[in-house]
Parts: C-alpha cells; structure tokens; sequence
C-alpha cells in the first residue's frame, strides 16, 4: 500500500475535478453510445468521466490509463453523442476520454499500480437489445435516424471512406504486381487506365482521400490540447475534398490524350 | 513505491500495450498524408499519362516514396479494419482470430509489394 501525504489540492488542480463532478450520473451519455453495449468490455463514457475524475487527483494512487486501457477506452469512435446530450454540458469526449487516452487537454496524473483485472471469469454484462438489421450493424446506428447528429455522420463517412481505400489498396497492389511481367505487358496494361472511367474514379479516389485525411487530423486535433470547433473542421475537410476534385479534374482527364 | 506526483508523459501512455499500436495508427495516418500526397502528385501532375514502364525504373526517390507508402498503408489500413471490425461486434473472440489473419495478410503483401517493386529497380 501506498503511503501518501494529505496534500491539498491547488485551485489549478482542483478545477479539472469540479468540472467532471457535474457528473450527476444520469446515464444519458451511456443510453446514446453507440459503442457501449456493442464493443464487448466497453465501459461507457459515464464510467469515464468518473475515472477521468479520480485520474485529475494528483494524489491517486491508481493507473487511470491502464485501467481505461482494460475498460477499452480506444474503442470511442468520436462521434461526440455523449458530449451533445450531456446536461451537465461536461465535455465527456473532448476531456475525459481524450485524457483516458493519453492526450487532450488535461492529463492524468500517473499513479503508481493498475488495478487488478477481473477474474478470468468475468464477462462484460449483455444488454439486452433488441434485433439489430444488417444496416444498423454495418451503420452502427443504435436504429433511429434520432441519434444521426452530425458527428455520427462524420464518423460512419470516415469508416466508409476508409474501408473503401483499404480495398482500393490491395486491389491496386495487386494491378502494380502485373508489372513484374515486364515493361511491354506493363506499358499495356498502363493504358487501359487512360479510360475516362478510370481517370473519373481517380478524381473521386483522390476526393476520399483528402477527406479521409483531414478528418483523421480533426479527429486528432480534437485530442489535442486546445479546444476545437469540430463541426467547422468536418465542413472543411468536406469542402478541401470538393475543391480538390474540382482542381484535379481537369488535370486527370487531360491526361487522357497522354 | 510512492509514485511522485509529476506531469503525465507521453512514455507514460506507451507502457500501455494497446495505446502502441493506437499512437502508430494515428501518427502512420499523419505521415501518409505526406507519402499518398506525394505519390499523387508525382504520378498525376509530374509524369504525362499514360504511365510507361520506362519513367519508372532507376528513380531512388520514387522508391522510397512507393515503400514508405506501402508500408504506411498496409499498417494503417489494416489496423482501421480491425478496429471497425471491433466497431462492429466482432468482440473479445473475433479479435484473437483477427490480429493474427491480418498481422500475416499484412506482412505477406508488403513482402509481395517489394517483390514487384523489384523489378523497377532494373
């Protein structure tokens, strides 16, 4: 055990605490998570903001990252539900579970021993759901348009996008491959890809992209330690992909001519 | 041990195994931006369509950038699987099936991408 001298807390060091005390733990945040209930030992944003809450204290002898680590607090996929419904208006994704992960704008203190896990026996509880279509699992939408705020939006764009340039990679690994049987086959294969088809795909491959990107650096800013406007950020990230489309266009189909 | 009370670091974050692989997504995603960005510009406003074999080979720079982005992309984009994947309920179960499968799905086309990107070295 460890022994700890009663020091008192400073204001600076007080006033992360006050504000995830808010907390008056309606659990409003938990019933519009989309993640809590589905990812399997996922806690929930209330039990983050009262783990973030402990962590703020200076004096806590507990490993708050380690044990959110356990409670997979990198399974939040920032859609900032949590953060609109709050009546508190405590900021759960941008606070709480940005420190839980190591960054944002305030850190936790680093106590000294994690908690112990569960037995081995221990299973995250089921909560009984109603039957789920394919399109909610493959939306990850809780089943009413209700909960489709736009950082819902922002996020299901974002995995979209993404699974369709991880597919997009491999595909096109495989088309480069075709090259090892030599520069003729190589040079041929090369232009069919002058198909204004292709040349308009790739407009559009380069438009998802450079959303994809610049929401992934929002999504990153959003953990950083300065306060974002991450609704502005998603619109920008929209419009650099339209504008890069736009500018690209022309470009890519010009080269049809070679 | 009486653990001092001190700024939290960023090793601090890393001692934790999962935020490893979490942090590289996250700073693979940053460095992509640069490496896909070049590879776009390169391919689409430096060099004249159709591509040719011949503006290929016997360029260092190009190399670098096609490998780094391979690299960059395989680690990055199977992480993001397995993470919608996670997203999506594959659960506790799934995920001991996943990491293996995508961990040697990973490995085995970075090693099939040098093998192609051989034969540009000429």
């Amino acid at each position: 055990m460890t022994e700890r001298a009663p020091v008192a807390l400073g204001p600076e060091g007080i006033e992360p605490i006050k504000v995830m005390e808010e907390c008056a733990e309606c659990m409003l945040c938990q019933a519009v998570c989309p993640a809590f209930g589905k990812v399997e030992g996922y806690a929930g944003p209330m039990i983050f903001v009262r783990m973030a809450r402990e962590g703020f204290d200076e004096r806590d002898p507990i490993d708050r990252l380690r044990e959110a680590a356990r409670a997979r607090v990198l399974d939040c996929v920032s859609c900032f539900r949590c953060e609109e419904t709050c009546p508190h208006e405590i900021p759960v994704r941008s606070m709480a579970i940005a420190a839980l992960r190591g960054t944002g704008p305030r850190r936790i203190h680093p106590g000294g021993e994690a908690p112990p896990p569960p037995p081995a026996s221990w299973r995250a509880p089921e909560r009984a759901q109603p039957p789920r279509t394919l399109w909610e699992r493959l939306t990850g939408s809780a089943g009413s348009p209700a909960g489709w705020e736009l950082g819902m939006w922002a996020w299901q764009l974002h995995r979209v996008t993404g699974w369709a340039l991880a597919f997009y990679l491999f595909v096109h690994l495989w088309v480069v491959g075709r090259a090892r049987a030599g520069p003729e086959e190589f040079n041929q294969l090369m232009a069919l890809f002058t198909h204004p088809l292709y040349l308009w795909g790739d407009v559009l491959l380069l438009g998802v992209f450079v959303f994809h990107a610049l929401n992934g650096l929002r999504l990153i800013l959003v953990d950083s330690p300065w306060r974002m406007p991450t609704k502005l950020l998603f619109w920008v990230s929209v419009a650099a992909a339209a504008v890069a489309m736009a500018v690209s266009a022309p470009i890519f189909l010009a080269a049809r001519k070679g | 041990m009486a653990a001092e009370a001190r700024p939290a670091r960023l090793s601090d974050t890393l001692r934790v195994r999962e935020y490893w692989a979490w942090h590289a997504h996250r700073f693979a995603g940053i460095l992509l931006i640069l490496f896909l960005g070049a590879h776009f510009l390169y391919l689409h406003y430096f060099i004249a369509w159709p591509l040719r074999f011949e503006d290929l080979v016997r360029n260092p720079v190009l190399r670098v950038i096609d490998i780094g982005t391979l690299a960059l992309a395989i680690y990055h984009g199977l992480y993001g699987l397995r993470k919608a994947c996670v997203d999506l309920g594959a659960g506790e179960r799934g995920k001991r099936l996943l990491t293996p499968l995508l961990l040697l799905f990973g490995l085995a086309s970075f090693a099939y991408g040098l093998w192609v990107f051989g034969i540009f070295l000429g």
